[in-house]
């Protein structure tokens, strides 16, 4: 993983995702590592903040696994993305074909479009392998934390749902925080509720094409209360704002 | 687990959780009256702001965003006016590492 980033995790034998990113973590709290270390995922891009000290992991590929009764397998390098004469302009989203639009130049600059359809159960099978890597004890511990940052119906509500509401006390929005998902951003009025956005947001990083973050669900929804309550207006200009109806929304 | 409304009136010690990969959330907490402790508190949460985390703090029933701290008064500075400092040994705080959207 790197010089900055291959921390020896000991003789541990073969061990889970889950009880890597553990021991890693409590091995760089000596180097101030408060956050722990994210761990790539085989066959999922790992996406970090460009400031991030350990950036470099979103370069690692495992080159071996082993399956539950100790046998090896080889992961084989993923292909190299052949060169393309195309120049990506620009893209967006059309809700009615449920596809993103490319604009694209050709090298005489003629213009071409792109359709590339997003497959919305893609995106939750890519979240489960994601999953792999957070470790059951620290979603508890988030959930303990949460506790003591909600109500305790609100908390049960959390529990059997995996949704809680909040309204927020200075833009009067309000929140639908999810587990495992993005936030919805609803304005309300007496003619009922409108979602404004899906509000994206994974403190240091996350798994591309999931909505799989870094650290185990429940922080992240944490990490949404605080920052909605606390500095809304970072919340906002932090999160990826993704309209409801897109797949990554989640909804 | 005992969900109980959000803490107001925290009876353990202060100090300081960093939403962490492995641990879900890494407490580090410090006794006020051991200076060894609270010198480690401090270095802590000067080095979380150095690298961009963002430490968020409860006063009453509101939640807010820690802009500075003043390591020779211990205080977490959360607004302009002296009335918006926080000691470090009255709270418990939650810090976050930098956002990489999604």
């Amino acid at each position: 993983m790197g010089n900055e980033a291959t921390p020896d995790i000991g003789n541990k034998g073969l061990l889970t995702l889950s009880e890597a990113s553990r021991h890693l973590a409590k091995q760089r709290l000596g180097q101030n590592d408060w956050s722990g270390l994210p761990i790539p995922v085989p066959g999922l891009s790992l996406v970090l903040e460009p400031r991030f000290k350990h950036k470099c992991l979103e370069d690692f590929r495992w080159k071996e696994c082993y399956d539950e009764t100790g046998v090896r397998h080889e992961i084989p390098d993923e292909p190299m993305q052949e060169a393309t004469p195309f120049r990506w302009i620009n893209s967006w989203w059309n809700a009615k074909y449920q596809a993103n639009i490319s604009v694209l130049h050709n090298q005489e600059g003629r213009a071409r479009f792109a359709f590339s359809p997003v497959d919305r159960l893609s995106l939750t099978l890519r979240t489960l392998e994601a999953a792999a890597v957070w470790p059951f004890e620290a979603e508890q511990k988030a959930l303990q934390k949460l506790a003591t940052l909600i109500t305790r119906n609100v908390f049960e509500l959390y529990s059997l749902s995996g949704h809680f509401t909040e309204e927020s006390k200075r833009s009067r929005l309000t929140y639908l925080f999810r587990k495992g998902k993005p936030t919805i951003a609803i304005h309300q009025d007496e003619g009922g509720g409108y979602p404004l956005c899906a509000l994206c947001l994974h403190p240091i990083g996350y798994y591309g094409d999931t909505w799989a973050g870094v650290m185990c669900p429940t922080d992240e929804v944490i990490a949404h209360l605080l920052m909605m309550r606390g500095s809304e207006e970072k919340f906002w200009a932090n999160a990826n704002q993704h309209p409801v109806d897109h797949p990554n929304a989640g909804v | 687990m005992k969900p109980a409304d959000m803490n107001t009136t925290e009876k353990t010690l202060p100090g300081i959780d960093a939403l962490n990969t492995g641990y879900g959330d890494f407490e580090m907490s410090f006794d006020p009256n051991k200076p060894d402790e609270v010198q480690k508190a401090k270095e802590t949460i000067t080095d979380m702001l150095k690298r961009g985390y963002a430490i968020f703090i409860r006063q009453g029933e509101e939640t807010f965003r820690v802009r500075k701290f003043d390591p020779d008064r211990n205080v977490y500075i959360i607004g302009s006016t002296p009335a918006e400092e926080v000691p470090i040994a009255e709270t418990r705080a939650v810090a976050i590492g930098r956002s990489a959207g999604g």
